[in-house]
Parts: structure tokens; sequence; C-alpha cells
């Protein structure tokens, strides 16, 4: 899947960056990776922040996770009779069952972290979310939703920089533009793409100069276990070779802070920006983002409240952005996302495959949310997949590609507690092209809504060419 | 083309069709003349390759069969099934075979990477790169690490300059490809009538009674009704194994990915059709992970009433021959030529290539029904591809920018895979593109802040590794291959107050012979004038390593 990456506002180091970064040695390479000395906590990450500042928190669920399993439609008979081998069992006594939220909808067992939020009134599900776009293919429907031009291919920019230049206020440049929109991600993601200065860190320690986790990627759900444990183990050794190499690099390096500032002067002195040059400009950001980032030392953090983030993937991806949100460098937009979505085969039931991921996924969540608190007042994070998954089970008992898809708002501001949209049905004549669930909400009105509402960009009409939003029609996820 | 052997001709040329200048390749490309080399390079099989060759027959593996693998490196599926037969297998053993189990695949990266970097034959390694992930498929699905090495060996290699229609069918074919987009588990809908009857599988039990009953002998304890009673679990067994239906996924991504394009004109009733043309190509036993897998056409599981795929009816009653005949009309749709040609031109050209020249590589591609080698040169020996708007043009993938790396500096590639595993640093671990499109090839989505701090990270690695005498990257920590260009006296160089290599002089003279080194052919930029003009302010002269570091970090060398 494609990744790419958002930004973060710097609101406050005018001046002070090239300084602070020279002095601290900044640049992010590994084989300098001593940890980084820091200097200057002036910017409170461990602190409690003030707050103020709103933030959306976008993740995409990358590979179209299967929407019907995830908020599952026990009240629909049909649900049922078609997915006999991977239906998550209706509410009832004992575990492994669908944990009821209305009484017609509920949560797949492994999102139990999740249900407090909703009880309490925080967390929203909007169902029947998706493009109007017919497409299938993983790699079109997620460009669709990250440009947010359903259809249309080439659209320049992605939708969270539309709503970037929107939210601007004034003229913000430099170094003031570079965090305001950040992703976790290795590459910058699509909808960050386009005229605001974005900016993928992949992992932040790593991108600090420390060491990354511990190495798991491009995994498929349907993988054996052994070959997945054995994969782990052989990824566990390469990083650790990784790291046997950085140390070594550091030695040979002298330890030399000198020698490292050194470099990182010259390093600064190829890369001026230049605004026509992708490479240059991207390296620019890169130096100023590790200097600006170094500073904040957002390393230093302790999530609050007992948040247990999972230790890699998104759980590390949320807890970055936490950090960040706390730090207030002048984080606006951040992007994360998670794979390992596309259950073809053998995705399980309550348990397997597709319920290891949602717990990953919902226990992510649930300890971002934790972790910022009071903070989770001005914090709304929105999930979203690029389509939902064939309504009934396939020959492998996976489930192929669908169309329409669920989507969770998460917040303190949110008007949680209820799961919102027309439900359009399961049986056959009520499913898209008779295979799929058809969408009843587009999902611009969702995102739109809840950029809208939320960060109150300037002209919101900007945010998806050709789609007018009607706040009239908003469905009222954000209090407001 | 012109005979061009001026210096920036040559640099262009071999960051196109080699990966980046390597003092041997420079000196033939000067030799030859730009054509001239792009001529020669076409023609693998007349280059030479002997030193590549001696140093891959350190790696058993890459000559074995899916037989032999399975046999001499078993997944560790099929080491519990062992250990369960064999009580002689203890613990210790088990953990001994299952690390055994990765060397295939290590020994694949290594290879590809001595390859990519020492081979004469750059631009099929080149190609290699582009259609291995052209049709990706990714190491940790399944037991895909298990089958990629034969797949990259005979789906692959064999085809980059023969026939796209040999390639698109050997990767069919192929287990890999099978277990990655899971058309070993599709099979006819319930209700449709299929092709036959199951074929005898070996190795099964039932199978085996029953053939020892039909053969007399010792078949003659078993009377009609055990027989009977035989056949009927049998048919049971087969019906258990039988996945109930369809899956899509190999079906469209063949059209999507491999063959038309997303545009190329087709309906998701096609991606239905196309799937049911090709229930039924699965793997010996259903891929149960425990024998090796091999391909076979089942069919029982083969959809064999009629189908209609763009437009074109496929009969009924047919079976192997309906998928044969997909990949046929497949293969020779314009719109696959338009397909491909784009992406031959966006690797060579440049990210958004002239639509002329793509129209005239797909009319070579229709012309010549799929001949790589001819279409392939189509691109190479245009007008385009050496116009001087596209020097430098592309950014380079981190396949890309670590091979010229090590190539620039002449870094000898040892076999113990530790420079392949360097690109998952890089953000493209080797054999780990997860999605069936592989890795991009647009600069947009290889220009992260940290993608390119990564770059100035790795380059640093090599820059010591070349300069300064200490082990590094470009060799192995094991030494296997490390002896740097001063053989045996590494030893002797190890540690503080080891000798610095390369250039000596003034800042500005190293400068410039680095410079000359590492992006030779002359980069347009005041680059050289920076690095002389920070390494003379600073304290203490810059050593060779630093200035190198900086030009491997350079946004020059991010180019090709």
């Amino acid at each position: 899947m494609k990744k790419r990456y958002c930004c973060d506002e710097y609101v406050r180091s005018t001046g002070v960056s090239r300084r602070v970064f020279v002095r601290t040695g900044g640049l992010a390479m590994v084989s300098f990776g001593l940890a980084p000395r820091f200097v200057g906590r002036a910017l409170g990450a461990t602190a409690p922040s003030q707050g103020g500042k709103k933030v959306l928190v976008c993740v995409f669920q990358r590979g179209a996770v299967d929407g019907l399993n995830m908020i599952v439609p026990h009240g629909d008979r049909e649900y049922y009779k078609v997915r006999q081998n991977i239906a998550i069992e209706a509410p009832g006594r004992g575990d492994n069952r669908v944990i009821d939220l209305d009484g017609f909808f509920g949560l797949h067992p492994s999102l139990a972290p999740l249900q407090p939020w909703y009880e309490d009134g925080h967390l929203a599900i909007v169902h029947a979310v998706g493009s109007p776009d017919a497409t299938r293919s993983h790699f079109d429907a997620q460009d669709y939703m990250e440009t947010g031009t359903p259809g249309v291919k080439n659209t320049a920019d992605g939708w969270l920089n539309r709503l970037l230049a929107e939210t601007a206020e004034g003229e913000i440049g430099g170094r003031q533009a570079l965090m305001r929109g950040l992703a976790v991600t290795r590459q910058e993601p699509r909808a960050f793409s386009g005229p605001q200065a974005s900016l993928a860190v992949g992992d932040l320690q790593q991108f600090l100069g420390g060491e990354g986790p511990p190495v798991r990627r491009g995994r498929p759900v349907d993988q054996q276990t052994d070959a997945a444990n054995d994969m782990a183990a052989n990824d566990m050794a390469d990083e650790r070779q990784a790291a046997e190499e950085r140390r070594q690099a550091a030695q040979r390096s002298g330890g030399n802070q000198r020698r490292r500032e050194a470099l990182v002067s010259g390093f600064e002195a190829l890369y001026g920006t230049d605004e026509n040059d992708i490479v240059l400009s991207t390296g620019s950001e890169a130096l100023d983002a590790v200097a600006f980032l170094k500073n904040a030392d957002p390393l230093r953090y302790q999530p609050a409240n007992g948040a247990q983030y999972p230790p890699v993937g998104l759980g590390r991806q949320l807890q970055h952005v936490a950090q960040l949100i706390k730090a207030d460098v002048g984080l606006e937009i951040a992007f994360a996302d998670i794979d390992g979505w596309d259950t073809h085969r053998q995705q399980g039931g309550a348990q397997g495959a597709l319920a290891n991921r949602l717990r990953e996924f919902g226990q992510a969540l649930a300890a971002f949310a934790h972790d910022l608190g009071d903070r989770m007042e001005d914090v709304v994070v929105l999930t979203m997949s690029e389509f939902g998954r064939t309504v009934e089970q396939n020959g492998s008992q996976g489930t192929d590609h669908g169309h329409a898809n669920a989507c969770m708002v998460l917040g303190g501001q949110v008007n949680g507690g209820r799961v919102y949209g027309e439900w359009p049905g399961l049986d056959r004549e009520q499913r898209y092209e008779g295979r799929d669930l058809a969408i009843t909400t587009d999902f611009r009105d969702v995102f739109g809504e809840v950029a809208d509402t939320h960060l109150s960009p300037a002209n919101r009409d900007a945010l998806f060419p050709g789609y007018v939003l009607e706040p009239r029609t908003y469905k009222g996820l954000i209090k407001t | 083309m012109r005979q061009a052997n001026d210096a920036a001709t040559i640099a262009h040329v071999l960051n196109r069709v080699a990966f980046g200048p390597r003092r041997s390749d420079w000196e033939r490309a000067e030799e030859l003349g730009a054509e001239g080399y792009v001529r020669w390079q076409l023609e693998p099989e007349s280059i030479a390759d002997g030193q590549v060759d001696s140093k891959l027959d350190r790696l058993p593996t890459l000559t074995m069969d899916i037989g032999e693998l399975y046999r001499d490196y078993p997944p560790p599926q099929r080491v519990e099934r062992l250990m369960r037969q064999d009580e002689e297998l203890d613990e210790e053993a088990r953990r001994r075979l299952a690390r055994q189990s990765r060397v295939p695949l290590q020994e694949l990266g290594a290879a590809r990477m001595v390859r990519a970097v020492e081979s004469e034959r750059q631009l099929n390694e080149v190609l290699v790169d582009f259609w291995f992930n052209h049709f990706n498929v990714l190491s940790s699905k399944g037991q895909v690490r298990f089958l990629i090495s034969p797949y990259e060996r005979d789906a692959i290699r064999p085809h980059v300059m023969g026939s796209f229609r040999r390639m698109l069918g050997a990767v069919a074919h192929s287990p890999a490809m099978l277990v990655y987009l899971d058309n070993w588990q599709s099979a006819a809908e319930e209700d449709r009538d299929v092709a036959g009857r199951a074929p005898r599988a070996r190795n099964d039990a039932v199978e085996d009674a029953i053939r020892r009953m039909r053969g007399g002998g010792g078949g003659g304890m078993v009377n009609p009704r055990q027989m009977q009673q035989m056949q009927r679990q049998r048919r049971q067994q087969q019906r258990r194994n039988r996945p109930p239906g369809l899956n899509e996924n190999y079906a469209r991504e063949l059209m999507e990915l491999h063959t038309l394009g997303v545009d190329g004109g087709y309906t998701q009733n096609d991606v239905r059709e196309v799937a049911r043309a090709l229930t039924g190509w699965t793997l010996t036993l259903g891929g149960r992970n425990l024998d090796p897998p091999g391909f076979v056409f089942r069919p029982d599981w083969h959809d064999a009433e009629e189908k209609t795929v763009l437009g074109t009816t496929l009969a009924a009653g047919r079976g192997l021959e309906d998928g044969e005949d997909l990949l046929d009309m497949l293969a020779a749709h314009p719109s696959t030529a338009t397909f491909i040609a784009t992406k031959l031109c966006r690797k060579f050209i440049a990210d958004d290539p002239p639509g002329d020249l793509v129209d005239t590589v797909a009319g070579a591609f229709l012309r010549t029904r799929g001949n790589l080698r001819a279409t392939t040169a189509t691109v190479l020996l245009s007008d385009e591809f050496l116009g001087s708007e596209y020097h430098r043009a592309k950014v380079k993938s981190p396949m890309e920018f670590l091979t010229s790396a090590v190539r620039s500096l002449e870094l000898p590639v040892g076999t113990n895979g530790q420079l392949g595993r360097t690109l998952g640093r890089l953000g493209a671990p080797l054999y780990g593109a997860s999605p069936p499109t592989g890795y991009p090839d647009t600069a947009e989505e290889w220009t992260s802040a940290n993608a390119i701090l990564a770059r100035m990270d790795v380059g640093s690695l090599l820059a010591m590794s070349a300069f300064s005498g200490r082990p590094g990257l470009g060799g192995g920590r094991r030494g296997v291959g490390n002896r740097g260009r001063d053989g045996g006296q590494q030893g002797q160089r190890r540690g503080r107050g080891a000798v610095e290599r390369g250039p000596t002089g003034t800042v500005e003279a190293r400068t410039e012979a680095l410079l000359a080194q590492i992006l030779p052919g002359g980069i347009g930029s005041d680059t050289g004038e920076k690095i002389i003009g920070w390494g003379e302010s600073q304290d203490s002269a810059p050593s060779n390593a630093e200035i190198a570091t900086l030009i491997l970090g350079s946004p020059d060398f991010q180019r090709r």
C-alpha cells in the first residue's frame, strides 16, 4: 500500500533552529546514532500542555478492512446466513461474541478496549460509508479516498493538503509550516501531497537518530503462524544487526560530536530550500525537522494515565502523535496507517487473523485516547479504509473486495455513543451489485463534516473539488 | 540515436541502462559510444560474466528446484510434521532446520545484490529488477519465501529479453504467484459444471489402497464393499479440500497490474469471468504446506461453463485452455501494450514520459507480439532516451541509490546478504514490497524526509567502508568478499589510525577527485563548491570518508 506523510507546525521556533540544530548535532543519521543530546526542554514535552490547538488524526486501514466484522450488524439476519464460518456470534453471555452497541450493531470482541469510549459518548460510528466510485482496486480506491475525488485520478493534491491550506492562519512559511501536518509513516501519504508543506517522519525515534522499533512490515494477515514467528525472529535478527552496525559506526566516528556537527553543517549547505526541486525541499525539510523535533524532545515522553500502546505499528505511530500533540510543536493534522486487512482467505471470526489485527487497532486507539486524557477535548480521530468487503464469505473463508465500510470518529467533542448512517440492509437485492454493502453516506460527507466542524476551514468547498458540503445535512458528529 | 561518448551522455546511459557508473562500465561505454553500449547490453547472452558466476557458486540454493529446496531447507511446518514422524529429530534439530529454512531467501537476496552491483549484464539486471517488481510477490506471504527463488530464476529471469506472453504464462503457473494472489484457492462455484474428475493424487493413502485393490495382489484382501467405502471417503476428502468458490484476487491484479492496466477497459464482470476461467489453476496437494507445491490443473475445480471476457467468448466444456487463451488475449491486447510501454518509459526516461514515445514503444510491443528485447530497444535507442532534458530527471529508488553508491565506490559485495538488508533501512526491503503493485517508480514516492536522512546515513557507512579501511556495508560483517581493493591487507587496516584511502591533497583537490569518481560526467550544480567551501571552513580538514558522505548524501546523487 502507499504510504505518505504529514506535517507539524513549529510555531515558536523562529530563529532558534539552526543554532540549536548545530549545537545538538541534530542530524538523524543513524550511523551517528548516539543517544540524542537533548537541549532546551522548554517546549514541555513531559509537562501537561495548555492545549487549545485543535488536532485531527486520520488513521487509514489500508487493504480494506472487513467493516461487517469490525462493526457487526448482528441485528441483520442475513449476516449470519451468508457468513457461516466467519460471522461473530450475536451478543449474549460469554466471550467471543459481538459487543452490542445499540441492539443492532456491535463491536468485534477484539475492539473491547473501545467500548468504554462509546459508552461515554466519545466514540461515534458511521456505517455504510464509502466512495460512489465502483472501483475495487485497493490502489485506486486509496487514491480516491486520499485525494477526495472519487473517479478522478489526475487530482494533484490530497484532501488533507487542501485542508491545511484552508486552516492556515496568515502567512505561514518555512519551518513554521513544517509541523502543521505530519505523517508518522515512511512515505508521504497521498492525502498530504500538494503545495502545503508536510512531513513524513516514519518512526520518530529512528528519525531523531535513535534506534527504531522492532521491524515488522508488510505482514499479510493470512500468514502461517510458524512462518510469521520465524520471519519476526529474522527481522529481530536484522534489527539487532542494524543496531550493532550503528553502534560500531558510532564508535568508528569516534563518538566525535564535532565531526557530526561538521557533517550536519555540510548537509545544511547542500540542501538549501528550493520549492521547485522535490529532493532539495524535502531534504531541507528533513534537516529542519530533525532540529525542531529534537528541541521538542519528544523521546523523553512517558504515556500518561497508564496508557499501554502496542509497541509496534499503529500503537507506536499513535504514541508519536500523542507525544507531538503534548509537546505543542504545532501539530494540526496527523496521519497514521495500519495495513494487513486484505483478508481474502481464512480471516477467522471472533478469533483469527482479522481478530488479531482488530485487537491491535483497538488497543492502539484506546491507548491514544487514554494517554491524551483531557487533551482529547481538542482531538478528533477519524478512521477510514478504501472500501469494504463482500457481504458473503468467499470460497477461502475470507472476503473479497467490496464497497461500503464503516468509519469511527473518536474525541472529547464527538457526539458519540451512536451508530450513524442509514442501514441499507444485507439482503441480496439490497446490496450493491448484488454482492456488497451499499453506500448510504459518501465518505466526503463524513470527512468533510469532521474537518469543517472541528478545524473550521476558511472555505469548506475547497476540500473536495466538485463536491459541495451541505452543513444542514451534517449528522452532528461533532459538538458545535 | 547519436554515437555520443561525451561524459554527460555516458553518465546518463550508465544511470539508466546500468545501476549507475562503475569504472569498468564507464570505460566500456566510452569505447563503444552510447548506442554501442546499449546494443551490447541488449544482448546479455553474449556478455561473459564469469566473476559473478563464480561468486554465485557459493550459493547452492540458487539452482535448486522447489523439491530440492523443500528437502534440504524445509519450511517450519514441514519440520513439525517430520518431527512427529521421526522421533530422532529433537528440539535442537528442529531449531537448526528452522534456521536453515531461511537460507534460500537469504541467498537469493545476496545474489540479487551481487548481480546488480557486479554483473557485466547490467541492463539484464535492471530489467530483472523492473520485471520482478511488475510481477511482484511478497516473500513473507504464506509459503512464498520458500518458492521465491525458483520464481525469480524460472518465471522472471529467462524472459526479460524474451516474450512477454511467456513471462506472463510462467508467472501464472508459478507456485509463488498462485500463493501470493490466492488463485490456488479458487474453484468453480458449487452449482457450476466442472471440467472433469479429480486427478489421481499421489501420496494419498486412499488412492494407494484403491490402486492396490485394482492391481490385484494384496488387493484381494479388500472386498467390494470396502472398496466402495474407500471411494466414498476419497470423494469426501476431495470435496473437503475443494474451496467452495471463486477467489478474484489474482484475476483482478492480472488485468489491473500485469497486463491491461487499471484503465485498460475491463469491468467487474470481466474480473469475475477471468477468475472463472482460471479456476483449477492450483497447486499439488491443495498446497497444504507439507510437501513441495507444484502447479497442477484440476479439472474438478475448473468451471467448465461458458465465459465471456472482454467481449470474447470462451466456449463451454474446456479446461486448461481457458486460462491459456485468456493469457493470449491479455498479452496481445492494445491496453497491455500501452501499459507496459508507459511503465518502461517511466523507468528509463522520466516519471511523466513523452506520449509520442509511449505510443511508439506500444506499437513495437504489438508489432513484435510482446518481444521484450525489441520493445526495450525501442525505448533505449530512441532519440528521447538521450535527451539532455532527461539527464538526472529520475529520483533513484532505494535499490538504485544503494547499488549506484556501491558501484561508484568500487566496493565488493559479499555473499552474506548484508548489503540487501540495508534496503529495508532505505524503505524498500528486498522481496518485501507488500502490495501487488510492487514498489513505485516516481520521485514523490521516494522523497520523504526520513528517506533522505536514511540515504545520508547509509551513504556515510559506505563512505567509511570505502575510504577508512574499516569493515562496512559494502562487503559484509563476516568478511566474505570484504577484502576491499587491498585484498588481504584488511586486517592491518582495522582500528584507529588506519590509513585513509583515496585521493590526497587539498580539500579542493580531494573533493574534485571524489566528485569525479562518485558523480562522473559533471553535475551542473554547485555541489562541489559548497563542499569545498564547507571543508575549507572546518578547523581540521575533513577526511575523504566525510567528503564522500556529503557527495553520496547530496541532492545530485539522489538523481539518475
